[in-house]
């Protein structure tokens, strides 16, 4: 592939991209700066806050249950929604196209209604659970919906897979093996971002586990939130954190893709 | 001996009939061509072939076996699909061994037969590439390998050089014939590409309307369509209704008459001759590499005049007046409705 220079869009998209990161470093030296005040650099630097955050049993319980609460809602997630838009776009295009309208759901209602409405399910029976952590994965299970179907749907769409069946067909290949091993294979990389931009999100997530979990259940943004008086320092090491964490499994996530394009 | 035969095919979805009762033979090792416009139901009874499209009636027998009630799988029939329909994730190689697995084979025969099939298609050297890293020509050489590979008994093929740019398209055209050739597989391709049938089939069906409107060598139907659908589609032939003809020779004249416009001999006609000679004007001129396209007029009929055009020689330029001669037995002539 060729490319050609563009000397103007080359510096624009360097200076929005040092835009996009100078919060991003900024954050990180004030996470490292010993003192910060009265100077466009930090007077000194160190690491000491975040031996005094990574060191603190609050923060790897809140850090832990994050991961976990994501994890689970994700693995839900992929478990419930990835077959159902699969057997929706092939089977049942009416289903198809109510799944495309409720996309917008999560979006256009108002969180707080979400919330009243999730407050009223979860506190009476058969789903009487309000407060504990499981409430948190079941209604992260939706939030994650519009992204795996806007994803999942794209790559389907990429895909001509009526000839693929066909040809299939024609192979003596049965649907559900080619779907195993030509289908899920070839959307996975939109499934796996699907995954990314939905962790980043849950990890992130703050008004759901504030009002459906309360004080009980402490995850990585509340524990933030308590720490925000403290110190601004603790703060930005956390983010720092979180933003780390974010990265390794978006690299992660990268680097699954890449092998399984490589080898299946 | 027929070795595909298509009897009454019928196919309607609602009150739109796709297929009218087809019928169609082939002979063994026979390039047969599917030939006509947008929705004439050309890919329809490809499919039907198949057997992934059911057809409501009639029967289909290869080499001597009803197969029109068999899974897709057991009619030993290979396609060409229009976009490939290459597995993305695959590699050229693990392609064709997709549905050789099935077969159970070893692993040492899979391998052959790939080999085999690649060279046949001259893709040795690609057969570790994914299908995003092949040209459209390539993708479509797999596809062909992919069919090739499981020997089946008739190969189908759904307008395979239509998703490639003329360059590689004629190239491909040359080389599908030669493969054909090669392995004498008995081939039904559909297009709605003239040029393509023409050079590619033994023999072509024109379809319209669900129906097939003539069966017949290339240059049969080229020379001798059976009806004005047929001679409208085919070639740019002048179609002249009585009247018109008439008008042009100065005779009086009951028939249609289709003259292609090579058949127009510019000069007059030999003494003694049985030549019909028309004074004309040259209305335009083109000049496209070896041949020089003009309009003429001639009592007021305008009708396509082609002349081979010669390194030395002008050709005639607009305004111009000259003397067409027409032998009328290179024409074909239709009765009128």
């Amino acid at each position: 592939m060729t490319t050609t220079r563009h000397p103007a869009l080359t510096t624009t998209l360097w200076f929005a991209a040092i835009l996009l990161l100078l919060p991003v470093l900024a954050t990180f030296l004030n996470s490292i700066a010993t003192g910060w005040t009265g100077g466009i650099l930090p007077s000194g630097l160190s690491l000491d806050a975040y031996q005094t955050i990574l060191l603190d049993a609050r923060f790897q319980s809140a850090l832990l249950r994050s991961t976990i609460v994501a994890g689970l809602a994700l693995f839900l997630a992929c478990l419930l929604i990835v077959p159902a838009v699969i057997a929706a776009h092939f089977y049942w295009p009416t289903l198809d196209t109510w799944m495309a309208r409720l996309v917008i759901l999560p979006y256009a209602v108002p969180t707080i209604i979400l919330m009243v409405g999730y407050l009223r399910v979860f506190s009476a029976p058969p789903l009487q659970l309000g407060g504990q952590p499981i409430v948190l994965v079941l209604t992260y299970v939706p939030l994650c919906f519009p992204m795996f179907y806007i994803n999942v749907k794209n790559s389907l769409q990429a895909l001509d897979t009526t000839e693929l069946f066909e040809a299939g067909r024609l192979l003596g290949i049965s649907d559900a093996r080619l779907l195993r091993r030509v289908i899920l294979p070839s959307i996975f990389p939109g499934i796996a971002l699907a995954i990314v931009l939905n962790f980043a999100g849950l990890m992130s997530e703050f008004v759901y586990a504030r009002m459906l979990v309360g004080g009980q259940f402490e995850t990585l943004q509340m524990y933030m939130f308590a720490q925000r008086d403290l110190s601004g320092r603790l703060s930005s090491v956390i983010v720092t954190v979180y933003f780390l964490i974010t990265l390794l499994i978006t690299f992660a996530a990268f680097r699954l893709v890449w092998r399984t394009e490589t080898k299946s | 001996m027929t070795y595909l035969d298509l009897s009454a095919i019928g196919l309607r979805y609602g009150d739109n009939v796709i297929l009218d009762g087809i019928d169609l033979s082939v002979e063994q090792g026979e390039m047969h061509v599917l030939l006509g416009p947008s929705g004439c139901g050309k890919t329809t009874l490809l499919r039907s072939i198949a057997g992934l499209v059911q057809p409501d009636r009639g029967a289909i027998h290869l080499a001597g076996r009803a197969i029109e009630m068999l899974h897709p799988k057991d009619r030993g029939i290979g396609m060409v699909f229009q976009h490939y329909a290459l597995f993305p994730n695959m590699t050229v190689r693990q392609n064709l061994a997709f549905g050789l697995e099935q077969r159970r084979l070893v692993r040492k025969v899979i391998d052959e037969k790939i080999d085999a099939v690649l060279e046949i298609v001259s893709l040795q050297n690609k057969a570790d590439a994914r299908p995003r890293q092949l040209s459209g020509g390539q993708k479509q050489r797999v596809a062909l390998a992919r069919a090739l590979v499981l020997e089946p008994s008739l190969l189908l093929l759904d307008e395979p050089l239509s998703a490639l740019d003329a360059q590689i398209r004629k190239r491909l055209r040359d080389e599908l014939k030669r493969i054909q050739r090669r392995t004498g597989l008995t081939s039904i391709l559909v297009t709605h590409d003239q040029d393509e049938a023409l050079s590619l089939g033994d023999r072509i069906s024109v379809m319209n309307n669900g129906r097939i409107t003539q069966t017949a060598s290339g240059p049969e139907i080229f020379y001798r369509p059976a009806d004005l659908f047929v001679a409208k589609f085919i070639g740019n032939a002048n179609i002249l209704t009585a009247a018109e003809f008439s008008r042009l020779i100065g005779r009086d004249f009951d028939q249609t008459a289709i003259i292609h416009p090579h058949v127009f001999k510019i000069g007059k006609a030999s003494e003694g001759s049985n030549l019909f000679e028309v004074a004309a004007t040259v209305v335009e001129t083109v000049a496209a590499g070896n041949v020089v396209r003009y309009v003429m007029q001639a009592n007021g009929i305008m009708f396509n005049v082609e002349a081979q055009s010669a390194m030395n020689e002008e050709c005639l330029a607009a305004g111009t007046g000259t003397t067409l001669s027409i032998n009328p037995s290179n024409g074909h002539f239709l009765k009128e409705n």
